[in-house]
C-alpha cells in the first residue's frame, strides 16, 4: 500500500517536475543569449569587456547613442517596416483569390499547384537573390523600393497561400450552402461566411509575411543596395563583413524589439495548425 | 446547357491561380532561366556575351568540390541533430501540464532572424562567452574552446541546431496533436498495451510529419548563406558563399551561374530521392 502510494506520488512529481525542468531550459535557451546580447551592447567602450571576467565591468550606453547619431538606423527601420508592410498587403491581395480556388473549387491537381507554390521556399535562397536580382535589373528595378517589395513579395506569397488554403479548407460547406439558399449573393457570402471564419488564418499569415519580410536578408543585399536599406542589411555590415560585436548587438535588439513585440501582442492568432501548414506538411 | 455552365465554372476557377502561382512562376522563371542562359556566357556583363560551354568546362574544381562538401555535411548533420531531439520532445510535450507555454517559448526562435540567431549564439560560445567560463571553472576544460570559424564547422552546426529544433518542434508536435483521441482508444480498448499504442499508432501516423520536417530543416540549412558566413570556416565555407564571392568579387557571373545551377539540381536531386526513399519506408511499414 505505502509502496504504491510513493509509486504514485514519484508519477505525480514528475508530472510536474518535467514540463517544470523544459520550461527552466527554454527560458535559458532563449534567455542567456538574449541578456548576453544586452550586456554587449551596453559594455562601456573605456572599459573593454574580456576574458575571463564572467560579466562586463561598466555598462553604459554609449553604443546605443553611436548606433542611433552616426548611423543612419532609424531611416533603415522605417524602409523595414515601410517594405514588410507593402509586402504583407500585395502578398495579401495576390494570394486571396488563388487559396480561395485551391481551398474551395475542387480543382483538378490542386496538390501539384499546392506543391508549385512551395518552390520559393525551397529553391536556394542565394541563388534566387543573385538572379532575381539580375532580372529585375533588366526591368530597370534594381535599388528601388518598387523591386526589393516585388522580391520580398515572392517569399511572402506561399507563406499567406499556404495558411489561407488551410483557412478556406476548414469553413463547413453546409454554412456556405445554407447562404446561398437564403438567398446571399457572391458578395454577401464572401463577407458574411468566409471573411469571419478566414480571418484568424488571415492574421497568422500576414504576421508571417510581415516577420519573415522584416528578416529577409539575402533578397534585401542584394537587390536593395546600395540604395535601400533595412535593419539585417545594416547588420549584416557589422558582423559578416567587419565584425564589431558592440554594435552589432545594438542594431540586433533594434530588430528584435518590433519582431518580438509583434509575436506577443498576437501570440494568440498564431496557432500551431497554421504554423505547421506554413511551414510542413506539403 | 448543363455541361456548357460546369465547364465555364471550371475555368473561371483556374482562373483565379493567376494571381498568386502566375506570380511565383513568372519571377522564378525568370531567375531560373537567367541563371540558365548565364552559365552559358549569354547576358554576360564583364565580357562579350556569347554561347560557350566553357564555364562549365571549369566549374568542377577543389573549391567547389570542398564547399558542396562542407554544405552538405552541415545540413545532414543539423537535420540529423534536430530531428533526434525535436521528435521525443514533442512527444513527451503532448502528455504533460503546461504544454501551452513550452510552445509560446519555443515560437520565440522562430521568429529570430538567421543574423540575430548567430550572434546570440556567438556571444554565448565566442573565447570569453559564458559557455567557456563555466566550463573553465568547473575545470572541464583547461583553455577556453575556440569553436569560432573553426574548421569542422561546429559552431555554425550549434547555431543552426538553435534555430532548428524549434522549427521542428512546431511541425512535429502540430502532427502529434493531429493523432485523434479515438483511434487510440479504440486501440485500447481492443487491448493494446501503452508501448504498442506507442509503436503501432503515434509512431506510424507521426512518422511522415518527421520524414518531412528533417527534409525542410535539410534545405533550409543548404541554402543557408549567413550563419557560415558569420560563424563557419574560413573555408570550406557554404556553396551560397562560393557563389555569391564569385559573382560579386571575381565579376565572374557566369561561373557564378553554373554554381546556382549545381546547386539547385543537387538540392533537387537529394530531395526527390529523400522522397523516393522516405515513400519506399511508409510503404513497408
Amino acid at each position: 500500500m505505502e509502496k504504491e502510494f510513493s509509486a504514485q506520488l514519484t508519477r505525480k512529481l514528475l508530472r510536474y517536475l518535467v514540463p517544470f525542468a523544459i520550461i527552466v531550459i527554454l527560458i535559458a535557451w532563449i534567455g542567456v543569449p538574449m541578456a548576453y546580447c544586452f550586456l554587449w551592447s551596453a559594455v562601456d567602450p573605456d572599459y573593454p569587456w574580456s576574458y575571463p571576467d564572467p560579466l562586463p565591468q561598466k555598462l553604459s550606453l554609449f553604443h546605443w547613442r553611436y548606433i542611433l547619431e552616426n548611423t543612419n538606423i532609424l531611416g533603415a527601420v522605417g524602409s523595414s517596416f515601410f517594405i514588410a508592410g507593402c509586402t504583407t498587403i500585395l502578398s495579401f491581395l495576390l494570394a486571396l483569390p488563388t487559396s480561395y480556388a485551391l481551398g474551395r473549387r475542387q480543382l483538378k491537381g490542386a496538390g501539384f499547384f499546392k506543391t508549385l507554390m512551395l518552390l520559393p521556399l525551397v529553391l536556394p535562397g542565394m541563388a534566387m537573390a543573385i538572379f532575381l536580382g539580375r532580372m529585375l535589373m533588366k526591368m530597370g528595378l534594381s535599388g528601388t523600393y518598387t523591386g526589393v517589395i516585388l522580391a520580398h513579395t515572392l517569399m511572402g506569397v506561399p507563406y499567406m497561400m499556404r495558411i489561407l488554403v488551410v483557412s478556406f479548407e476548414s469553413v463547413p460547406q453546409d454554412l456556405v450552402d445554407a447562404a446561398s439558399n437564403l438567398g446571399a449573393t457572391a458578395f454577401t457570402r464572401f463577407a458574411e461566411v468566409y471573411f469571419p471564419m478566414v480571418l484568424p488564418g488571415l492574421v497568422a499569415g500576414s504576421i508571417f509575411t510581415f516577420i519573415n519580410s522584416m528578416e529577409e536578408f539575402n533578397l534585401t543585399f542584394i537587390i536593395g543596395l546600395p540604395t535601400v536599406k533595412t535593419i539585417p542589411t545594416v547588420l549584416f555590415s557589422y558582423l559578416g563583413e567587419s565584425f564589431a560585436r558592440t554594435r552589432a548587438s545594438v542594431v540586433s535588439l533594434i530588430l528584435l524589439i518590433p519582431n518580438l513585440t509583434l509575436l506577443l501582442i498576437t501570440e494568440r492568432f498564431i496557432k500551431t495548425e497554421y504554423m505547421g501548414a506554413a511551414l510542413g506538411k506539403m | 446547357m448543363k455541361t456548357a455552365r460546369k465547364k465555364r465554372k471550371f475555368e473561371w476557377g483556374y482562373l483565379l491561380l493567376l494571381p498568386g502561382l502566375g506570380y511565383i512562376l513568372f519571377f522564378l522563371a525568370g531567375a531560373t532561366g537567367m541563371m540558365i542562359a548565364q552559365s552559358f556566357g549569354l547576358f554576360n556583363y564583364t565580357a562579350e556575351s556569347r554561347f560557350s560551354l566553357e564555364y562549365w568546362r571549369g566549374i568542377l574544381n577543389e573549391t567547389f568540390v570542398d564547399d558542396l562538401l562542407y554544405s552538405l555535411k552541415i545540413a545532414v548533420c543539423a537535420s540529423l541533430l534536430c530531428i533526434c531531439i525535436a521528435y521525443p520532445l514533442a512527444l513527451i510535450i503532448k502528455k504533460l501540464p503546461g504544454e501551452r507555454t513550452i510552445l509560446s517559448l519555443v515560437k520565440i526562435p522562430m521568429f529570430i532572424p538567421a543574423l540575430v540567431a548567430s550572434l546570440l549564439i556567438l556571444n554565448i560560445i565566442d573565447y570569453h562567452g559564458i559557455l567557456n567560463i563555466i566550463l573553465v571553472r568547473l575545470q572541464i576544460i583547461e583553455e577556453p574552446l575556440r569553436l569560432r570559424n573553426d574548421s569542422w564547422g561546429v559552431a555554425a552546426l550549434l547555431i543552426q541546431a538553435w534555430k532548428n529544433i524549434p522549427f521542428m518542434l512546431i511541425i512535429m508536435y502540430s502532427a502529434v496533436e493531429a493523432v485523434r483521441r479515438d483511434v487510440i482508444d479504440a486501440a485500447r480498448n481492443l487491448g493494446a498495451g501503452r508501448l504498442a499504442v506507442f509503436t503501432q499508432i503515434i509512431v506510424p501516423l507521426t512518422l511522415p510529419s518527421a520524414l518531412v520536417s528533417v527534409i525542410l530543416v535539410f534545405i533550409r540549412v543548404f541554402n543557408d548563406y549567413v550563419i557560415s558566413k558569420t560563424a563557419g570556416p574560413l573555408y570550406p565555407n557554404t556553396i551560397s558563399n562560393l557563389m555569391h564571392v564569385t559573382a560579386y568579387l571575381y565579376n565572374d557571373w557566369p561561373s557564378a551561374a553554373c554554381i546556382g545551377c549545381l546547386m539547385v539540381i543537387t538540392a533537387v536531386s537529394f530531395v526527390s530521392a529523400y522522397t523516393y526513399l522516405s515513400k519506399k519506408l511508409m510503404q513497408n511499414l
